[in-house]
């Protein structure tokens, strides 16, 4: 334990061609062969119709107006606001005004949430069975090796992070086992795959679990489970607030440009 | 470096070549070269984007030949049914079309994909666009207000739909459109200095009016220092302000 900083251990040299390349190899290429899997996988985004797509930009309409109700003088802001407010309360902008006060559809029943659905289920299988698939390989092979010696020093931290699977207490933290090599390229890897795809490549599993914790806000606005006619109510009680706080930016915009001189 | 690379970043220094004519005309004048280029074949996003700008720089400074080819390799590889494509193509036809009877069969193919595809805004747009130059000023204001029904957040198209309301003199709804635009983009002080301009118009001797008109124009200068529009906006009015009086 005294001397550990020079410990010594005879490797057969032939342990860096035959574990640790090929581990490296294996993990590009799988992550190559990732990037075309999904690639291949991808479903067409489907089409919207024109009820749909003017549900949602209606809604929009309103949000933009709420924004931004300051560029307007009073009287215009006050027309647009009771035309909208009215066509909202009335549903006009719904595509299926029927629905109105049933509850919201069953997400798992709606075409459209299937197609979701069934989108990030084939991600999921692109990403978990190479990763059980490799793990288990690693496993079988080459558990139990030290595989090479990091040139620098490191505290005792590092130890569960480079010698996992190697259980001995006293080897110095600078020898890196095999499944720690794996761990170490899993995470390493995206700015080699950056290299050979380009930018937007899908085979670093780290940034697609990453997209999975934090899906896009936006995106999820109209997403399936969503009751439009709600989200319109909505809107028009936010309407009405911002109402209340109505200041053209005009006014007083003639003293600003003076000053500015 | 290669003549792809040269055009992308001649592309990212220049956003909108279709802007000026000297910067379309540079593009042009590249297109043969890189079609004929070995690089012309790379499937890559930006080859894609750099083939459509191409497509446009070449039709506006007439050289169809090279037009025709971007559009073809455009439909081998999007399929000539993509609503991109069809929209190009149909823009290739209009520019190449030589009797106002073949702009009108071009017409009525757009009525015929938009009854199968309602949702192709490019092609409505295009509708749009040829029905203004074909004169009938009225349908396509009511092409525009129809599309926008559906996309109420299409700036480009209030926008269009207020100038078509100024030219036939009808100032409120133009003002109308203006401010709409604003909503989208609340800091375009273009339509800032449009909107003083249009309430210039429509004030005749009404003080209040004017003194609106000069209040739109002073907010497009202090949004755009060097806006000069808006700063000689303020100016005339100002002089015809204290005829006025």
């Amino acid at each position: 334990m005294a001397d550990v900083q020079n410990q010594m251990i005879l490797r057969d040299p032939q342990l860096f061609y035959w574990i640790l390349f090929p581990i490296t190899f294996v993990m590009i290429l799988t992550g190559v062969l990732r990037h075309y899997a999904t690639v291949l996988m991808q479903s067409e985004p489907k089409k919207q119709d024109l009820k749909a797509i003017r549900e949602q930009r209606n809604l929009l309409h309103g949000i933009s107006l709420r924004q931004n109700l300051h560029q307007l003088p009073f009287a215009s802001f006050l027309s647009r606001k009771n035309h909208i407010v009215a066509a909202y309360k009335r549903g006009e902008y719904l595509k299926d005004p029927s629905l109105v006060g049933q509850s919201a559809p069953n997400p798992m029943t709606d075409p459209a949430g299937m197609d979701q659905m069934m989108g990030m289920l084939k991600n999921n299988m692109a990403m978990i069975v190479p990763q059980t698939l490799i793990m288990g390989w690693i496993n079988a092979f080459f558990s139990g090796f030290v595989i090479m010696k990091l040139p620098f020093p490191l505290t005792v931290r590092f130890k569960s992070m480079l010698q996992s699977g190697v259980a001995t207490r006293d080897l110095d933290v600078r020898w890196v086992s095999s499944l720690s090599w794996y761990f170490l390229n899993l995470f390493g890897l995206r700015a080699v795959f950056n290299y050979i795809l380009g930018d937007d490549n899908s085979a670093d599993q780290m940034a697609a679990q990453m997209q999975q914790m934090q899906p896009v806000a936006g995106a999820n606005m109209f997403g399936p489970g969503a009751d439009p006619n709600k989200m319109f109510l909505a809107e028009v009680e936010n309407l009405e607030v911002a109402g209340n706080q109505h200041e053209w930016v005009l006014n007083g915009v003639e003293d600003r440009v003076l000053s500015m001189y | 470096m290669g003549i792809l690379q040269t055009l992308i970043s001649y592309l990212s220094a220049h956003p909108q070549p279709l802007k000026n004519p000297s910067s379309s005309l540079h593009l042009a004048q590249h297109a043969p070269i890189f079609l004929s280029s070995s690089e012309a074949t790379k499937d890559t996003q930006e080859t894609w984007l750099v083939y459509e700008q191409l497509l446009l720089a070449s039709l506006r400074s007439g050289d169809d030949h090279s037009a025709r080819l971007c559009l073809q390799r455009l439909g081998d590889r999007f399929g000539v049914d993509s609503p991109r494509v069809r929209a190009l193509t149909g823009l290739y036809d209009e520019a190449t079309a030589t009797s106002p009877s073949a702009l009108e069969e071009i017409l009525q193919r757009y009525d015929t994909i938009l009854r199968d595809d309602p949702t192709n805004t490019a092609i409505e747009k295009r509708r749009i666009a040829l029905l203004k130059s074909l004169g009938r000023t009225e349908e396509a204001i009511t092409a525009l207000t129809k599309l926008l029904q559906h996309s109420p957040t299409d700036a480009e198209a209030w926008s269009h739909l207020a100038a078509l309301y100024r030219a036939q003199g009808l100032y409120s709804q133009s003002t109308f459109c203006l401010e709409e635009v604003l909503l989208i983009h609340p800091n375009a002080y273009n339509i800032h200095a449009r909107l003083g301009e249009t309430a210039y118009i429509a004030a005749g001797n009404d003080t209040e009016a004017l003194t609106d008109a000069v209040r739109y124009l002073c907010r497009s200068v202090e949004l755009c220092e060097w806006y000069l529009r808006g700063r000689y906006g303020p100016k005339n009015r100002g002089g015809a302000k204290r005829k006025g009086d």
